[in-house]
């Protein structure tokens, strides 16, 4: 047991360690490619990767997931997913393929079709590689999928920026997609020692797709809400905003949800191991959420404040009009823990159809928003995300207060005080920004040490609690190694 | 379906200049600000419409964007039905530098759509064969905009003076309210402060975002 559990943390230390890199590379790139690249392009890729993700969806079907979870898996059975998943990729390509004219007439965007076909390799070469995976999820060889996600997007994304240093243009997006596919699939079959044999089992796939045929729909209609916004704004607008309000999507992601995310797979097994103690997991909860908030609400309002410059200093002026949706998507992001937490809450409790029945009010009220705001344009649906992410609170708070007694007047009270010490930040960041003279990264950094400096100096004012439990284990560390030193 | 939307209370805007004038940069400029624009694909169908002079079916279709150009917006008679239905709407008249400018892009264009590409304007059979939409309808859209020879559907005198007639009757109708008529070269420096000044919108571009260049 001792060594399962060892091998369990060693596991999860890799797939951490692996999504840290990729991630950050990812983003790496991406910046780079933000630079040589105009925002059509983006809006391109993200209006077709739509079509992709559907594609993905359909073809997995969840095998691959029933591979991981199922006790016992047999060549047979492995065998049958490889050549099921092979058979729907092509059915899928075809569709793509020929298909791929009616969705460059939805989004008005006559390139799409040729995008569209030749992108469409990828569906191929990822379904080759799900049983592969699925064999070093099973034997939790983490390692080398990170070696493979790595290698990968350290590959594809020099490519990618070579391919768009010449002139390719959004083919160099197209040129990072594929060779990222491949690359990953090919040291993949390289790590795994298992092949392909010549082998079908009917009794395989039907047990099997009794497992993954509850994911079907619900992934597929996952992919259509998570790129609603994409789908609406390349449907009514153009891929130039399609593309800005991508790449603004992307930065403010890239903190609130990477970070929160973090910490729940830290806080999830501890956490529900107080599932019956209402009255301790409150008290857990309301830490975290404290704590958590402390740290994401300044970090969102600094990139608010200081998006113009940031902007100015990454990317040329083409870029310039992502910086209000950016700032507009802060507000969401700086209210994501609450959401993510709350849900956190509920998996701990036991309680996942609730998390469905709250994710399904959510849905509703954010697509109806979302088609409410077409007519006043792309800013005009940014804010209508903002007026989600509010009303959300609601049915989000409503079953946390039923549960455990944790309210949505509690949770406020939590996080406003870091919530108004942000906001000092991200105004007073952003008026050292709007300085107009002088050397534009002097004023940045100005900035931000302006709003750093403000934000602390006003947790400390409003005592916010979040900054009095990290001054209470700084004390406490200190004090450990102070005790450690005397023995020394 | 998604057509369903419904822009009301918005002010519309119309470019009503010829095809290659312009409109398609327009169009996409339009949409960078955060207009909804009419779809073209949709709109082509109301050629038999405007041939029939219902405007009606026109004016319900303009309630599906905010924003529209090409056919058949940028036909003759259009612009009167839709300021009479759109009151406080913003028209805009694309121009080129001249007419010798405009007919040589859309020979050009039309040349290397439905001919041999060499610059030689299509022919009656060959505007026969073109598909645009459905099969003929160049040779429709021709016979019904352009007062020319059959054995010359693309008689430079005829377009011109068509293309000149059109303008001048758009700028004699607003000649009163000038403040709803926005006549623009796009080419032109400084065009694209006027286009943003006549909406009255803030913009984080300075110029037109450039398509079908010919």
């Amino acid at each position: 047991m001792k060594a399962m559990n060892r091998k369990i943390g060693v596991g999860v230390l890799w797939n951490l360690a692996g999504l840290f890199m990729t991630r950050g590379a990812s983003t790496l790139f991406m910046l780079f490619l933000a630079r040589l690249l105009a925002p059509e392009a983006f809006g391109l890729i993200a209006m077709a990767t739509v079509v992709f993700e559907l594609a993905s969806a359909f073809i997995n079907s969840g095998l691959g997931a029933a591979l991981i979870q199922s006790k016992t898996v047999s060549d047979a059975d492995l065998n049958t997913v490889f050549y099921t998943n092979l058979l729907l990729s092509g059915l899928a390509y075809a569709v793509l393929f020929f298909g791929s004219p009616y969705v460059a007439g939805f989004y008005s965007q006559p390139e799409l079709t040729t995008l569209i076909q030749v992108m469409g390799l990828v569906v191929f070469i990822n379904a080759a590689k799900v049983v592969q995976m699925a064999v070093l999820s099973r034997e939790m060889d983490f390692k080398s999928q990170m070696k493979a996600n790595t290698l990968s997007v350290a590959v594809s994304g020099i490519l990618a920026v070579t391919a768009a240093w010449r002139d390719w243009g959004v083919w160099s997006l197209v040129v990072q997609m594929l060779s990222a596919s491949l690359i990953s699939a090919l040291v993949l079959w390289f790590v795994s020692q298992w092949r392909p044999a010549i082998q079908f089992s009917g009794e395989s796939f039907s047990r099997l797709f009794r497992f993954g045929r509850n994911l079907l729909a619900e992934g597929m209609l996952s992919v259509l809400y998570r790129n609603s916004y994409i789908l609406v704004i390349g449907r009514f607008f153009s891929a130039e905003v399609t593309g800005l309000y991508f790449l603004a999507k992307k930065f403010s992601n890239l903190v609130s949800q990477q970070l929160t995310g973090a910490v729940q797979q830290a806080t999830f097994p501890a956490l529900s191991t107080l599932q019956d103690d209402n009255e301790a997991l409150r008290h857990k909860y309301r830490q975290i959420m404290q704590l958590m908030m402390f740290v994401i609400a300044p970090i969102m309002a600094l990139l608010a404040g200081l998006s113009p410059a940031l902007f100015a200093l990454l990317f040329d002026e083409r870029w310039a009009a992502a910086v209000p949706y950016l700032q507009l998507l802060c507000v969401v992001g700086a209210l994501y823990p609450l959401h993510a937490l709350n849900m956190n809450l509920l998996t701990v409790k036991g309680r996942p159809d609730l998390i469905l029945k709250v994710g399904l009010m959510k849905k509703a009220v954010n697509l109806t928003l979302l088609f409410l705001a077409i007519p006043y344009g792309v800013f005009g649906i940014v804010v209508s995300q903002v007026i989600g992410a509010f009303l959300a609170l609601i049915p989000n708070t409503y079953f946390s207060a039923r549960l455990v007694g944790y309210s949505l007047r509690d949770q406020i009270k939590d996080v406003v005080k870091p919530l108004f010490a942000a906001l000092i930040a991200g105004f007073g960041s952003w008026f050292m920004v709007q300085q107009s003279e002088g050397n534009l990264f002097l004023w940045f950094t100005g900035g931000a040490l302006v709003g750093a400096g403000s934000y602390l100096a006003m947790s400390f004012v409003v005592r916010a609690e979040g900054a009095s439990m990290l001054f209470t284990k700084a004390k406490a560390m200190k004090s450990k190694k102070s005790k450690g030193k005397v023995y020394e | 379906m998604f057509n369903a939307i419904r822009v009301v209370r918005r002010q519309k805007v119309f470019v009503i200049g010829f095809n290659k004038t312009g409109t398609t940069t327009m169009s996409k400029a339009l949409r960078n600000l955060g207009y909804v624009v009419g779809r073209e694909d949709e709109a082509k169908s109301l050629f038999d419409a405007w041939l029939r002079r219902d405007f009606k079916k026109i004016v319900k279709f303009c309630r599906s964007a905010q924003a529209f150009q090409d056919s058949p917006f940028s036909f003759p008679y259009t612009f009167i039905a839709l300021d009479q239905a759109f009151p406080n709407s913003k028209f805009i008249l694309t121009i080129r530098d001249n007419e010798d400018q405009w007919y040589q892009s859309i020979t050009r264009f039309h040349s290397k759509l439905w001919a041999s590409g060499d610059g030689i304007p299509p022919t009656k059979e060959q505007l026969k064969e073109a598909v645009n939409s459905y099969k003929g309808r160049p040779w429709d859209v021709n016979r019904a905009l352009f007062n020319t020879p059959e054995n010359d559907p693309y008689s430079e005198k005829a377009l011109k003076s068509i293309y000149l007639q059109h303008n001048q009757a758009v700028v004699s109708y607003f000649k009163s309210r000038p403040n709803d008529l926005l006549v623009i070269n796009v080419a032109e420096q400084g065009a694209y402060q006027k286009f943003v000044e006549f909406l009255g919108v803030d913009s984080a571009y300075d110029e037109f975002p450039w398509e079908n260049k010919t």
